[in-house]
């Protein structure tokens, strides 16, 4: 799919640089891709080898937690954001960053931990040279990869560099450009200009061409449609946004990863509301939320109209800590399940780097995985089959991660109604004539279920005492015994077949009998369908 | 007619840009491109080879063209084959490759173009491959075309060793002229 969309791109070069025709005295060009707002993500792996790419260590306030050659390069990115990035200053030579007034902002991410793939957008320094070119960008829809040749004498500025030097900044600004879908322009003094010089720093600052072009590309900003920040203020660990054009719900803030490392996805906090007509937001940093920028995304289409501006942003979530759990719905769990379905949910906090789960000593299955982290705050997971239990009551989960576990006591309850499970509760469950068939029949402890097989699903009434759904009105129908259910909630049988004809497809199903005050019609469980394999 | 011949122009040139390379490269004139080459060569593409190395520093997913050409050298008029490579490049028939800003767009590389190509030895173009490099990758790369007059190269515009057309005679003089300069 990433060749086609290579191909398309290719082919969308040249009609589009028929069909998007610059006006007199306008030069730029496009690539014929654009990034939408899931390719927004910026990361380094700064692995640069020359000194001076790394030896500028002052921090700006409109770039907080990052200095050297990620300093330089983000800034390179922000330039083609649609507005100033802060208060648009920076202690480099230029008046403002952040000169597209497109609808585009990247989302700086921090620091990679590898070169990655060339849809990874990661930027990093790659050994060797071709001779004159100074670095390249490997870029499509689907992402990007910006490769900075080692044989030159990176340097990171801030302000001027050598004249032997080339400029991550300039060079990477001209890079990113790339990565957005412009092409070069025919404009000599513009950023997109293919060919540059060692010691030049004029295309740290996009031209008005450049500008004309991303905006061509991305559609300008509607200042009354696209979210706009404005300020940024943190007190603990309590965030303010304030800007214009938010929302009222449903809203997703942005952060950049604290640490380095992750996938690129910027760290989100959703279904966040706005106030004061759409001008305030107050979000929690996240755990995983660091120094970097914050933006704002609309509900809607994952268009860059719905995505705010980027702002600087100085702080960290806190310290991770070992799971944490707030809630547990439901919060009595039923001994026994048909299936597998994750439906229970846990929320709280640090839930997204869980290593295990137990439940009285059973660990969840890594795969097929038994649970599912839906983001740091929340993760769903199945209740296993508690073969350590004796007697329905409480039980300990138990959650893990890096730093530690957190044990929770939890209800363990008789199904609310009949439950029939076949093996591992697959449906249907795969049967063969050499692993006995184990069916675990759930209910009230003390109940006794009566148990059929048959090789029809169509029903089996007997008005009055109960309504099988298989056995074709007992025409295919075979008793398999009755078995009294346990204090733990659930009785076991276990059987072995051979000689079944290849796919031939098998129905369980149960009736549940109240010992001590028996109802009419008995209810029944489940069908549990098992298909022969061999 | 006038206007319609100019725009036909602009929307080609337009084109030719557009689907350019898409990197940052040394701003070379001529004499730059000759003192930093071994080579250049007046040749036809005969054959073109896509290839992929996972480089455990570089990175996974490098791709590389080899041209291999035929044709003469415009330092000394030898007749030579060599082959010459960049990288990226994308093979539409298996479908394998990159999108790589600097590569040469595929209609410069197709087989039967001749071109003119500045090239020079090189030990690592990344991911630990050498050979000799297409200088500055679409930069040292330069088609051609034929006329009543002759053969004539095409200049790729500002900043570039080839700047504007000129035909392969007045090169080849330009080029003998730059080497004498880099001799003294």
């Amino acid at each position: 799919m990433k060749h086609l969309k290579h191909v398309a791109s290719a082919t969308a070069l040249g009609v589009g640089a028929l069909l998007l025709a610059p006006q007199e005295g306008q030069g730029w060009n496009l690539l014929g891709h654009s990034l939408g707002t899931n390719q927004r993500s910026v990361r380094m792996f700064d692995n640069f080898t020359n000194n001076a790419a790394n030896n500028n260590v002052t921090e700006e306030a409109n770039f907080p937690g990052y200095t050297g050659a990620e300093l330089a390069f983000w800034k390179g990115c922000v330039e083609w954001g649609s507005g100033p990035h802060g208060d648009g200053t920076s202690s480099d030579t230029q008046a403002n960053i952040g000169d597209g007034g497109a609808n585009f902002d990247p989302s700086w991410q921090g620091n990679a931990t590898a070169v990655g793939g060339p849809n990874d957008n990661i930027a990093s320094e790659i050994s060797g040279s071709d001779g004159g070119t100074f670095a390249f960008a490997e870029s499509s829809s689907a992402g990007w990869r910006i490769r900075f040749y080692q044989a030159w004498n990176w340097a990171d500025g801030p302000v001027g560099i050598g004249g032997n030097q080339t400029d991550i900044q300039g060079i990477g600004c001209h890079e990113y450009g790339h990565a957005l879908g412009m092409a070069h322009s025919g404009t000599g003094a513009a950023t997109m200009a293919a060919s540059t010089f060692p010691g030049a720093i004029n295309t740290r600052s996009i031209h008005s061409d450049d500008s004309a072009g991303i905006q061509a590309l991305y559609g300008s900003v509607n200042p009354i449609v696209k979210p706009l920040i404005s300020d940024v203020s943190l007190v603990d660990q309590e965030v303010t946004i304030t800007g214009a054009n938010f929302d009222d719900e449903d809203l997703e803030v942005w952060f950049t990863q604290k640490g380095i490392g992750g996938n690129g996805t910027p760290v989100k906090v959703g279904g966040v509301s706005s106030s004061a007509g759409g001008t305030v937001i107050e979000v929690t940093i996240p755990l995983l939320g660091g120094k970097g920028d914050i933006l704002v995304k609309n509900p809607g289409p994952a268009a860059g109209n719905n995505l705010s501006n980027a702002w600087p942003f100085n702080g960290e979530g806190p310290d991770p800590t070992t799971p944490f759990v707030q809630l547990i719905t439901p919060s009595q769990w039923p001994v026994l399940s048909a299936g597998n379905d994750m439906y229970v949910t846990i929320q709280g906090a640090s839930l997204s780097a869980i290593s295990s789960i137990t439940v009285d000593g059973i660990a969840l299955s890594g795969f097929p995985l038994q649970w599912n982290v839906v983001d740091d705050t929340e993760l769903q997971m199945t209740v296993p089959v508690l073969e350590n239990l004796t007697e329905l009551g409480s039980v300990d989960l138990v959650l893990t991660n890096a730093l530690g576990s957190t044990t929770v006591p939890v209800e363990i309850v008789a199904p609310s109604s009949p439950v029939l499970r076949l093996g591992e509760g697959n449906d249907p469950e795969g049967m063969n004539s050499f692993t006995p068939h184990v069916l675990r029949m759930g209910g009230e402890p003390g109940n006794v279920v009566f148990l059929w097989v048959s090789g029809s699903d169509l029903p089996t009434p007997v008005p009055g005492l109960f309504d099988l759904d298989i056995g074709n009105f007992a025409t295919n129908l075979f008793y398999m015994g009755s078995f009294v259910i346990e204090p733990k909630g659930w009785a076991t049988a276990q059987y072995q077949f051979s000689g079944l004809p290849f796919l031939t497809t098998i129905y369980w199903q149960g009736i549940e009998y109240d010992v001590l005050t028996p109802t009419f019609p008995v209810p029944e469980t489940n069908v549990a369908t098992g298909f022969w394999s061999f | 007619m006038k206007i319609k011949a100019n725009l036909l122009l602009a929307a080609l040139a337009l084109g030719l840009a557009g689907t350019g390379a898409h990197s940052q490269i040394l701003e070379l004139d001529l004499s730059g491109m000759v003192s930093r080459t071994e080579n250049a060569v007046y040749a036809e593409i005969v054959d073109r080879k896509l290839f992929r190395i996972d480089h455990p520093i570089d990175g996974p997913e490098l791709y590389f063209t080899t041209l291999t050409l035929r044709g003469e050298s415009l330092y000394d008029g030898t007749s030579i084959t060599t082959k010459v490579t960049f990288p990226g490049g994308y093979d539409p028939e298996t479908g394998e490759g990159v999108w790589n800003s600097e590569a040469p767009i595929p209609d410069d590389i197709r087989i039967g173009n001749r071109i003119v190509a500045f090239y020079k030895w090189i030990d690592n173009m990344g991911g630990d491959v050498q050979g000799n490099v297409l200088y500055a990758a679409h930069g040292g790369l330069f088609r051609t075309t034929t006329s009543p007059s002759g053969t004539v190269v095409l200049g790729r515009g500002e900043g570039y060793a080839i700047g504007t057309n000129v035909k392969l005679e007045n090169l080849r003089s330009q080029i003998a002229q730059a080497r004498q300069i880099k001799k003294q």
